[in-house]
C-alpha cells in the first residue's frame, strides 16, 4: 500500500469518526471579543467525561482571613518561616535491591524587606481570600502575585478531621513539592503552569496545611487575564481508572501582571526579569542539539533540544551597589523555588521563581554560563 | 478566500476562523484525545492568533502558522498536572458520535491512530489527514525533515500491520 493508498484510508477513517466533532458558529466573535477583554478568557472545561459540578467559589470578607502583605512577602520570599540549607547528600532505596545516592543543593534563604517588596509588587498583590471546598477539605488562597511568566500564592489546606492526602516533608520542600497521594478526596493545579508546592513545616498543623505554591505559566499571561485555579473532589478506588473527578474552575483575581525589565547578550539571546521570576530566553541558533529517547523507544532521535534546566550550571545576579547572590551554581547551590524548561513557541525557554525578591532596575548585570546578559537598551 | 480586507479586520479574522476551524478541531480532538479539551485547546488557538495577527509575515502559510499554535497549545495541555493527574485512557464512546455509522474497518483504524505514541500521531495527522509536506511538518514541530521520515516510517509500519490483520491491505 503506497502513501496515497494510506492517506485516503487514514483521511476517510478520520473524517467519518470525527464527523460528530462540530463547529462553533461564534468561536470568531467570542474570540475578538475575549482577545479585547469583554469576555473572559480562560474557560477551560477540565473534562474527564463527566458532569461539571458547580464551582462553588466563596469570596471570604475581610474579617475571616485577610493575609497582610508583610505576611505574605516574609512567608513566600523570605527566611522567617524556613532555614537555610546547606548541601547534603542523601541515600534512597533504588528498589533494585540497591541504593543511590542523590545530592541535594544548598539553599539560602534571606529576609524580605517588605519596605523594598511593597514598593516592587505591593500593588499587584491580591490578598482578598478566595475558597472552594473540595471533597472534605477547604483550600483558600490568602494572596497571590503574579506577572507574565510565573505566580505565587500562599494557600491553606484545612480538614477539621485532619489533612489527609498530601504528602510532604522536609525533603519535598527541597525537591519536587508536596504532591497528592492516589487516595486524596481532592485535586488541584494553576491551569496550564507546572508548579511546586512548599508545605511551611513551621506554622503547619494536622488540620491545616499552610502551602507556597509557586508555578510557571506555560504560555505567558498578559497583564489583564485571571489565572485559573483548577480544583477537584476526587471519589472513587484508589486505581487511577476508579477515580472519578468532580471539577471546579476557581479565578484567581491577581489580573495584575507586575512588570518585568529585559536583559540581552551578544549572542541575542534574552532574560527576563520581574521581582521574583526569571525567564532564559535563548536565541535560536544557541539551542543545544541533544539526543532525545522517542516515545515507544524507537531509535532515539537527533532534535533541537529544549534549553534543559539541567544546563544552567552558573547564573547570578549582581546589583549596581557591587551586591548580589548566586541563583544556580552546578548543582551546588540552588536560590530558585522552582524551575520549568521547554517554554516558548521553540521549548527552549526556562522559567524560574526565585526563592527572595530582587528590584530589576537595580540590577548591573545577569551572568549565564559565563554570559553578560545587560539591560535592554 | 477573500483577501480584500487587511488581516487587521475582523473580517479576516472571520475568514481565518471559518477556513480552519474544522480541521484544526479534529486535529485537537485526536491529539488530545478529548473533545471538551479540544474545543478549549481550538478557542486558545484563535486566540493567540488573534493577538499576534501583526508578527504574522507570511514567512509560512497560514495554515502552518495556525497548525504550529494548536499543536503547541495541545502539548502545554497535555503536560499539565491536571491532564498527567486524570486518568487518559482512551474511551472512544467519550468521543463524539459520528454523524452516520462508521465502517468498523474505519473504527479501527481510527482506535489505531489514537493509541500511537503522540510524537507519531502527530506526524501521522499532519501527513496523511491535513496533507502537509515534510517541510511543513518539519517546520510546526520544530524537528528536522529526516526525524519526520523516522516517525512517519514508525507509524506506516503500526497503520499498514492493522490494515493487514482488518485484511484492507491487498
Amino acid at each position: 500500500m503506497n502513501d496515497q493508498e494510506l492517506r485516503a484510508k487514514v483521511q476517510k477513517a478520520l473524517d467519518d469518526k470525527l464527523s460528530g466533532v462540530k463547529d462553533n458558529p461564534w468561536l470568531a466573535q467570542r474570540v475578538m471579543n475575549q482577545a479585547n477583554g469583554e469576555e473572559p478568557v480562560m474557560k477551560k472545561k477540565l473534562s474527564v467525561g463527566i458532569v461539571f459540578a458547580i464551582a462553588m467559589v466563596l469570596v471570604l470578607g475581610t474579617a475571616l482571613a485577610v493575609a497582610l502583605n508583610t505576611d505574605f512577602f516574609s512567608h513566600v520570599f523570605g527566611n522567617e518561616t524556613r532555614e537555610k540549607v546547606t548541601e547534603h547528600m542523601e541515600t534512597y532505596d533504588n528498589g533494585k535491591g540497591g541504593t543511590y545516592d542523590y545530592l541535594y543543593p544548598a539553599r539560602e534563604y534571606v529576609a524580605a524587606d517588605p519596605d523594598l517588596a511593597e514598593k516592587l509588587i505591593g500593588s499587584q498583590v491580591m490578598n482578598d481570600p478566595v475558597a472552594v471546598q473540595i471533597g472534605d477539605h477547604t483550600l483558600t488562597v490568602l494572596s497571590a502575585v503574579r506577572d507574565e511568566n510565573a505566580m505565587v500564592m500562599e494557600l491553606t489546606l484545612e480538614c477539621p478531621t485532619g489533612v489527609k492526602g498530601m504528602n510532604y516533608s522536609q525533603q519535598t520542600n527541597e525537591d519536587k513539592g508536596a504532591w497528592f497521594a492516589d487516595d486524596a478526596s481532592y485535586f488541584f493545579a494553576v491551569d496550564m503552569a507546572a508548579e511546586m508546592m512548599y508545605v511551611d513545616l513551621q506554622n503547619s498543623t494536622d488540620t491545616c496545611l499552610r502551602i507556597y505554591y509557586y508555578c510557571v505559566f506555560f504560555e505567558k499571561k498578559p497583564d489583564g487575564e485571571s489565572p485559573v485555579l483548577a480544583a477537584a473532589t476526587v471519589s472513587g478506588g484508589n486505581g487511577a481508572e476508579e477515580r472519578t473527578f468532580d471539577p471546579q474552575e476557581v479565578i484567581i483575581p491577581a489580573d495584575k501582571a507586575v512588570s518585568t525589565a529585559r536583559f540581552v547578550s551578544e549572542d541575542g539571546s534574552l532574560i527576563e526579569l520581574s521581582p521574583f521570576s526569571l525567564r532564559v530566553c535563548p536565541a535560536a541558533e544557541t539551542a543545544v542539539i541533544a539526543v532525545q529517547e522517542t516515545d515507544g523507544g524507537d531509535t532515539p532521535e537527533i532534535v533541537l533540544s529544549q534549553m534543559d534546566p539541567g544546563s544552567l550550571d552558573d547564573l547570578a545576579i549582581e546589583m549596581k551597589d557591587g551586591k548580589g547572590f548566586t541563583v544556580l551554581d552546578t548543582g551546588k547551590l540552588d536560590n530558585t523555588m522552582y524551575m520549568c524548561g521547554g517554554l516558548g513557541e521553540h521549548f527552549q525557554d526556562t522559567s524560574m521563581v526565585l526563592n527572595r525578591l530582587v528590584d530589576p532596575e537595580a540590577v548591573k548585570c545577569i551572568r549565564l554560563n559565563g554570559t553578560m546578559y545587560v539591560p535592554e537598551e | 478566500m477573500d483577501d480584500v480586507k487587511g488581516p487587521d479586520t475582523p473580517e479576516y479574522f472571520e475568514r481565518m476562523v471559518s477556513d480552519y476551524q474544522t480541521q484544526l478541531r479534529r486535529l485537537c480532538c485526536v491529539l488530545l484525545k478529548d473533545a471538551h479539551l479540544a474545543e478549549d485547546a481550538v478557542q486558545e488557538t484563535f486566540l493567540k492568533a488573534y493577538r499576534s495577527m501583526g508578527e504574522f509575515r507570511n514567512d509560512s502559510s497560514e495554515r502552518t502558522w495556525l497548525t504550529r499554535i494548536a499543536v503547541n497549545t495541545c502539548r502545554d495541555l497535555v503536560r499539565s498536572r491536571w491532564f498527567r493527574h486524570i486518568d487518559r485512557s482512551v474511551k472512544i464512546e467519550d468521543l463524539p458520535e459520528p454523524e452516520a455509522p462508521a465502517d468498523p474497518e474505519d473504527t479501527g483504524l481510527y482506535e489505531t491512530i489514537l493509541q500511537l505514541p503522540v510524537k507519531q500521531r502527530e506526524v501521522v495527522l499532519l501527513y496523511f489527514y491535513q496533507n502537509m509536506t515534510m517541510q511543513e511538518i518539519s517546520d510546526i514541530l520544530r524537528i528536522s525533515a529526516s526525524n519526520v521520515s523516522r516517525r512517519l516510517e514508525s507509524a506506516r509500519k503500526t497503520l499498514r500491520k492493522k490494515l493487514e490483520e482488518d485484511g484492507m491491505h491487498e
